[in-house]
């Protein structure tokens, strides 16, 4: 089954029309979606900082992730219900494009690889963390990374 | 020469020419920009949250400080160089815009807030930094940070949108 009927009912939504008719609103939506990306992304290179020993390596990396996992949370409970909205304001023209879909494909990555494997190299309990939990971060950085290279992307192309 | 005039000399340099009309290397430098602004925003968001008293309480002040603040700079060299590069491809239009003059004077704000609080209440952080809530002027310091970063966000963002 095709995804177009649900992009094309979304984009008839109240909601993803009133977006799409006010720029102002628009606007402003995609700084509050930034500033959750912010916090996201800002976290989790934090986390994985401390993960691969190369900034706050003097805590242990439980309690540093232990405080910034929240921060984290937050930016995701913010980022992506503005994405919805953003979405539903031009829905068709983002199923046409590629970029939109690797991002998609990127963000589903980036959470399965954030609540499975990234949540057991945090709960390593070893002093210094070892050579696959230090692959995870870079993963994580890489993935979490290309997001928003993604997101940048998607007006490049239209 | 007024800086009005400098923008429009600056505008008619091949190299503001060439900026502006390659296809590839100016989405290459607003990525690189973005990264860095995470960087600064990841690094400096968590050093607030700390001289707020809402996160990292176990740990002192001056450890997070010291061990974030190399990557805070960090991200600084690639926000500023390729900003640089940026405001050097469209300097009239960027003279014209609310945004971008809000945007300078934010980043004006940020700098000043964090000069104040490293030279007078910062000082003495061996003295209060291994309280789990810093005394009231560190608090400030900090939500101005959190508040003002937020801002610069919003007006560089906005910059795309408005005139």
């Amino acid at each position: 089954m095709s995804l177009l009927p649900l992009f094309e009912w979304l984009e008839q939504t109240g909601v993803g029309m009133a977006i799409a008719s006010s720029s102002p609103l628009r606007a402003g939506i995609e700084i509050v979606h930034l500033l959750g990306m912010g916090a996201t992304v800002g976290s989790v290179i934090v986390v994985n900082l401390s993960l691969l020993g190369i900034g706050m390596r003097r805590q242990p990396i439980g309690r540093v992730s232990e405080q910034l996992t929240s921060v984290t949370k937050v930016g995701l409970g913010v980022s992506l219900p503005t994405g919805l909205l953003l979405l539903s304001s031009m829905a068709v023209s983002y199923y046409g494009n590629s970029v939109f879909w690797v991002k998609m494909a990127l963000l589903g990555s980036a959470l399965t690889v954030q609540f499975t494997l990234h949540r057991k190299a945090i709960r390593d309990r070893s002093p210094r963390a070892p050579l696959w939990a230090k692959l995870v971060a870079c993963l994580s950085l890489v993935l979490w990374i290309s997001i928003g290279l993604a997101g940048k992307w998607i007006g490049f192309v239209q | 020469m007024s800086l009005l005039s400098f923008c429009e000399w600056l505008q008619d340099t091949p190299g503001s020419t060439a900026l502006r009309e390659s296809i590839l290397l100016w989405p290459v430098l607003e990525t690189v920009h973005a990264v860095g602004i995470v960087l600064v925003l990841g690094t400096i968001w968590t050093v607030d949250l700390r001289l707020l008293g809402l996160r990292m309480r176990r740990e002192p002040v001056w450890d997070v400080t010291q061990q974030l603040l190399p990557w805070t700079w960090a991200g600084f060299v690639f926000m500023f160089s390729t900003g640089s590069l940026l405001v050097w491809s469209e300097p009239l239009r960027l003279y014209n815009s609310p945004f971008f003059r809000a945007k300078l004077v934010l980043l004006l704000l940020a700098g000043l807030n964090a000069l104040i609080f490293h030279v007078t209440i910062y000082r003495k952080v061996t003295t209060w930094g291994q309280a789990p809530v810093p005394p009231l002027r560190a608090r400030i310091a900090g939500f101005v940070s959190l508040i003002t970063w937020m801002s610069v966000v919003a007006a560089g963002r906005s910059i795309g949108y408005g005139p």
